[in-house]
């Protein structure tokens, strides 16, 4: 049994405790709800007949974003990095939160999620901005937490990145 | 020539010693080594163990030749004398079955330590056997008789990332899902760490929630956290510190190297095992569970197999323990008596136990046994049995019943029968709560007594009880009506209501509220549809909301209907349309003073208007009235 610490980082309201809902319980809440400190939930999954146990850290981002708790971080084998596609602004909150995931973890895979592709019309973040990130590197995926859109492939490809950085 | 002979005879002699003289010497001795039966023996002796040597180094050729000759040997020297025998074997045969019953629970259960003492000490089998009856888990059951302490779950946690490496847990214990503890359990941590800036090397030591309190221990990469029921004593936390240290020091290496793979962790859950421990009350402290009473306990569950075996040997210390056993034993069948531990001080036997205060008195017991008062020492303390007879007895001693209520008892539950007083019925509900061994009671079929004040009658209302008939007389409001209907379910002397010479005044006063809206109008101008100073909109408000309240009290549904009119000049469409106008303008009004359009018809007229006689008759049709229907 392989079991992974996982941690969601993103600006306040980019919808990360609702992608982990729907990765988790496949289950939208509209209902807003501020994170408070850290909630922990579980998934079972199985790649290339491995079981793999990923333990998902959704992180109250605090009033200026970039305040995560360092200790939080710690032991994690990847990251989630969540912006909002309609508000640009929480893409460089993204990078300062890698960062910071880095500087605490060394160099573990991360995934971006740029969530609420179902309010497409409503981007602020360019299609061309999205495919410069990917020429830099970035395994980007968009995502809809509200029509469910992406969602387990985004953690899967995470998963995956994690298990071949074991080997 | 005899000379001649006999001096040829020494020479050849003489001769002969010359030759073979030394041979000669060499044979005799060895005539005598294997003729002489002592000294063939003792040579043999001598090179018998380094050939049985050489021979088994070549194979197991001699080994098999024994075995038929060692066998016989056995069962010769058993038949002899089978107490040599056992003698010689008893050392050796209680560590092995002990050994090997160990061995075998350790595979059966996760935790052998506790569940081995619990399961074959007297208060073990009694708490199973409670445990089977009532359907408690045993955790409970034992918690109920006296638990000091139990850890119930033990999480090995990664220090850094906070993930499970390891988990145990009772048996018995429902878990979380083992993994997000362990998370929450180093998010809480830290959490700590950095609130409160404690110093890097200090950590959270525990978490107490309710009854549960959670230990940590943290290790340079581990974190070992304990969850205990009770109150642990402080040698736990040195067992616990020396279960972290060998787990540190017997998985160095895998803690260098993680990176997620828990297995190697998991094949070692055994070093978890010791941590898993449980004391019960009635065990000397200083005690640890491990080398507790327990192996004793064992020991004489092991004696009962080997007796049973090997026949009646142990002799009279078996013999007396037996005898101690029955008696414990009927002890703990004697309804309302729970033995929780037994042993011996000065060679008296110490009987510890729970009695409940309605069982029979100690001193009737003791006659029925093969034992002497000198011989034992009883120290009961009073509980609450939760056998159904003694429930029983407990039950009516705390509601005494009055004459005309009956108890009836199944499955924890009261069923209470009969006819009783408002006062001992509120004392039935108050007080079974505190029955042990009750869990709930059943009053429906148990009646009130009756009297008119528990009607709380409003002033102006009489009543009168006759042969089951209750007549109620003089006026009262529809919510009162209503809950006079109940009385008759509750109470047993009523079987029917008389209201025939009742009034019902909410009634009367909807009555009366439509009479008045139906005399209101509303009249307009000719031609027009709207009057602003006709109209007295506060006064139709509070009436079609009387109306509708009232109504709704009767559980009526009802209908205002705004009726629009016009006098007879002019088209009957025109008309028709004007009428409408008018209604529609009035409805209007009382809608935005909050009346529901639900209550409310809108409508002008259906028919031509017959011509009038005067500009006063016309003037009367140019009006909205109001109709109200009720059903
Ligand atoms: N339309 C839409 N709304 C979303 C989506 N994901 C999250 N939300 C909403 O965004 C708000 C913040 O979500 P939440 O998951 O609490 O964000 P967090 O602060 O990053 O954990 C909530 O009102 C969610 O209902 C999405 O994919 N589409
Ligand atoms: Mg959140």
């Amino acid at each position: 049994m392989s079991k992974f610490k996982v941690c969601m980082l993103g600006a306040f309201a980019v919808g990360k405790t609702s992608l982990v809902q729907r990765y988790v319980h496949s289950l939208f809440s509209d209902r807003y709800q501020t994170t408070l400190g850290v909630r922990i939930d579980k998934k079972s999954l199985r790649l290339a007949e491995r079981p793999i146990e990923v333990i998902l850290w959704d992180l109250a981002g605090e009033d200026d974003f970039i305040n995560v708790r360092g200790s939080y971080l710690r032991g994690s084998a990847g990251g989630v990095l969540v912006a909002d596609g309609t508000r640009a602004e929480t893409l460089d909150i993204v990078f300062k939160l890698k960062d910071k995931l880095f500087h605490e973890v060394g160099e573990v895979p991360v995934i971006l999620i740029v969530n609420k592709s179902d309010l497409r019309d409503n981007w602020t973040i360019e299609a061309q901005r999205i495919e410069a990130l990917r020429d830099e590197g970035w395994q980007v995926i968009e995502t809809s937490a509200k029509d469910s859109s992406n969602v387990d492939q985004a953690f899967e490809s995470l998963a995956e990145q994690m298990l071949v950085s074991l080997s | 020539m005899n000379d001649k002979g006999h001096e040829d005879g020494d020479r050849l002699e003489e001769l002969q010693r010359l030759l073979v003289g030394v041979e000669r010497e060499q044979i005799e001795q060895l005539h005598d080594k294997l003729e002489v039966p002592e000294n063939f023996s003792s040579q043999v002796g001598e090179v018998l163990p380094q050939a049985m040597l050489k021979s088994t180094a070549r194979g197991s050729e001699l080994s098999q030749v024994m075995v038929p000759v060692v066998e016989d040997i056995l069962r010769l020297s058993i038949k002899k004398d089978i107490d040599k025998f056992a003698d010689a074997l008893f050392p050796v045969i209680g560590p092995a079955i002990r050994k090997s019953i160990r061995e075998t629970f350790r595979q059966m259960m996760q935790s052998l330590n506790q569940t081995l003492e619990h399961s074959l000490s007297w208060q073990g089998v009694k708490w199973r056997l409670e445990s089977a009856r009532t359907g408690v888990p045993f955790a409970q059951i034992a918690l109920l008789h006296g638990l000091i302490y139990r850890v119930e779950q033990v999480f090995l946690i990664h220090r850094d990332s906070g993930l499970l490496l390891c988990h145990l847990g009772q048996d018995d214990v429902p878990n979380q899902d083992p993994d997000l503890v362990s998370s929450m359990l180093s998010a809480i941590n830290d959490f700590v760490g950095d609130s409160f800036e404690v110093e890097a090397e200090r950590n959270l030591n525990s978490i107490e929630v309710g009854d549960i309190s959670i230990w940590l221990e943290v290790g340079p990469d581990t974190v070992l956290a304990v969850a205990i029921r009770g109150e642990a004593p402080n040698h736990l936390r040195t067992s616990l510190q020396q279960t972290l240290e060998q787990l540190q020091h017997e998985l160095s290496d895998a803690l260098e190297n993680f990176k997620g793979d828990t297995s190697q962790f998991e094949e070692r859950q055994e070093i978890l095992e010791d941590c898993l421990q449980a004391q019960y009350q009635g065990k000397p402290k200083e005690e640890s569970p491990k080398q507790g009473k327990s192996p004793k306990l064992i020991i004489i569950v092991l004696s009962l197999i080997v007796l049973s075996a090997l026949g009646y040997w142990l002799g009279s210390e078996l013999y007396r323990t037996h005898r101690h056993d029955a008696y414990l034993a009927s002890l703990d069948n004697e309804p309302g008596y729970v033995v929780t531990d037994s042993y011996y001080d000065d060679g008296v036997l110490i009987v510890q136990g729970l009695r409940d205060p309605s069982s029979r008195r100690i001193e009737s017991l003791l006659p029925g046994s093969s034992l002497q008062a000198a011989e034992v020492n009883h120290r009961f303390k009073p509980y609450q049995s939760l056998d159904a007879p003694f429930v029983e007895r407990r039950a009516r001693k705390i509601l005494s019943p009055p004459a005309g209520v009956t108890l009836a008892f199944s499955d924890n539950m009261i069923r209470v029968s009969g006819i009783a007083d408002l006062e001992w019925r509120q004392h039935l509900q108050s007080r079974v709560a505190l029955i042990a061994g009750i869990d709930s009671y059943d009053d429906t079929a148990l009646k009130t007594r009756f009297t008119e004040s528990l009607l709380a009658p409003p002033p102006g209302v009489s009543m009168q009880l006759e042969a089951g008939v209750l007549y109620v007389e003089g006026a009262a409001n529809n919510d009162w009506i209503l809950s006079l209907a109940a009385a008759a379910e509750q109470y047993a002397e009523i079987e029917t209501i008389d209201t025939r010479a009742l009034v019902n005044l909410t009634e009367v006063s909807l009555v009366e509220q439509i009479t008045q809206l139906e005399q209101q109008a509303v009249f307009f101008e000719a031609a027009t549809s709207y009057d602003f100073d006709s109209i007295d909109v506060p006064k139709i408000t509070a009436l079609c909301s009387n109306i509708i309240e009232l109504a709704n009290q009767l559980s009526r549904s009802v209908l205002i209907v705004v009726r629009g009119h016009s006098d007879s000049v002019g088209s009957f469409e025109d008309n028709q349309f004007l009428s409408r106008e008018r209604a529609d303008f009035v409805a209007q009004a009382i809608f935005n003073t909050g009346i529901s359009p639900r209550y409310v018809a809108v409508k002008g007229i259906e028919s031509a208007v017959e011509t009038e006689n005067s500009e006063a008759e016309r003037r009367y049709n140019r009006r909205v009235g109001f109709e109200v229907i009720v059903e």
